[in-house]
């Protein structure tokens, strides 16, 4: 399995796995910290595509009312 | 990497676990400081894999409201804050795409791609550019089969299905491209 795992672990970055295989994969990165090392600089190269916009307010607004009725 | 650049990773680091740890306390004005960094980033990838502004901006609320609930889910020793949430904004971006009603939502709704917003078009760090550039360089195939994946949602069987290539080569593809991103990353990062 686990050699399985580190074969795919760059289709599991991307999101390109079937949904019930990112799940299998979200639990074993759960306890194996070798391949969370591998897949750590995957995710944060992808993420590093996504561009630094403002934050929207109105969201913030919307959680502010989830937290209020929290609280 | 230079100095500075390793410097500011690490304070970075730093930052993001006293940030979550903040959160976990229960300060809520933490919470409002890490949606007032990463809110706006999070709402462009949702908004990039849902092409719907009102879907996208429910992504921004669930991914917040997830780190509320449960902040020790995030740990600084594995990646920054950034790159949590994010990758947290993607699943759940990916999984309402998946949903039938989403997809119905994404083809009546919106058939065009969006454009990018003046905002999307600033990379405002060292690291973004980078790996933007990266993916430039990128061989058009490798480039395409990340994107789609990515950033329209589909496992990999789909995007052999939409490139009518075979499930291999699609594979080949992306493991490719994305082990040439994380190589430029490292490379900018250490």
């Amino acid at each position: 399995m686990n050699q399985d795992i580190h074969a795919d672990l760059e289709l599991y970055a991307a999101g390109a796995l079937p949904p019930e295989e990112m799940v299998r994969y979200d639990r074993h990165l759960e306890t194996c910290g070798v391949c969370a090392a591998r897949v750590g600089p995957a995710l944060a190269a992808v993420a590093n595509l996504v561009p630094d916009t403002p934050a929207p307010t109105d969201v913030w607004v919307r959680i502010g009312h989830v937290l209020d009725g929290l609280a | 990497m230079s100095f500075a650049v390793q410097a500011a990773e690490n304070t970075e680091r730093s930052e993001d676990g006293a940030l979550a740890a903040r959160i976990a306390s229960g300060e809520r004005g933490a919470l409002e400081e890490a949606f007032q960094l990463y809110g706006g980033a999070i709402k462009a990838m949702a908004s990039r894999v849902l092409r719907n502004d009102t879907l996208a901006e429910d992504t921004v609320q669930d991914v917040f409201l997830a780190l509320w609930n449960a902040p020790e889910k995030y740990d600084p020793a594995r990646g920054s804050l950034r790159t949590f949430l994010i990758t947290l904004a993607h699943r759940r971006a990916v999984d309402a795409v998946r949903s039938e009603q989403s997809r119905f939502n994404r083809e009546e709704r919106v058939p065009e791609d969006v454009p990018p917003s003046i905002d999307d078009e600033v990379w405002s760090r060292t690291v973004s550019e980078s790996v933007r550039a990266a993916v430039e360089r990128l061989a058009d195939g490798e480039r395409e089969a990340i994107e789609l994946a990515y950033f329209g949602g589909l496992t990999y069987i789909q995007v052999a299905e939409r490139l009518g290539l075979p499930e291999g080569t699609v594979k080949s593809r992306i493991r490719s491209g994305m082990r040439k991103l994380s190589n430029t990353l490292a490379e900018v990062t250490s």
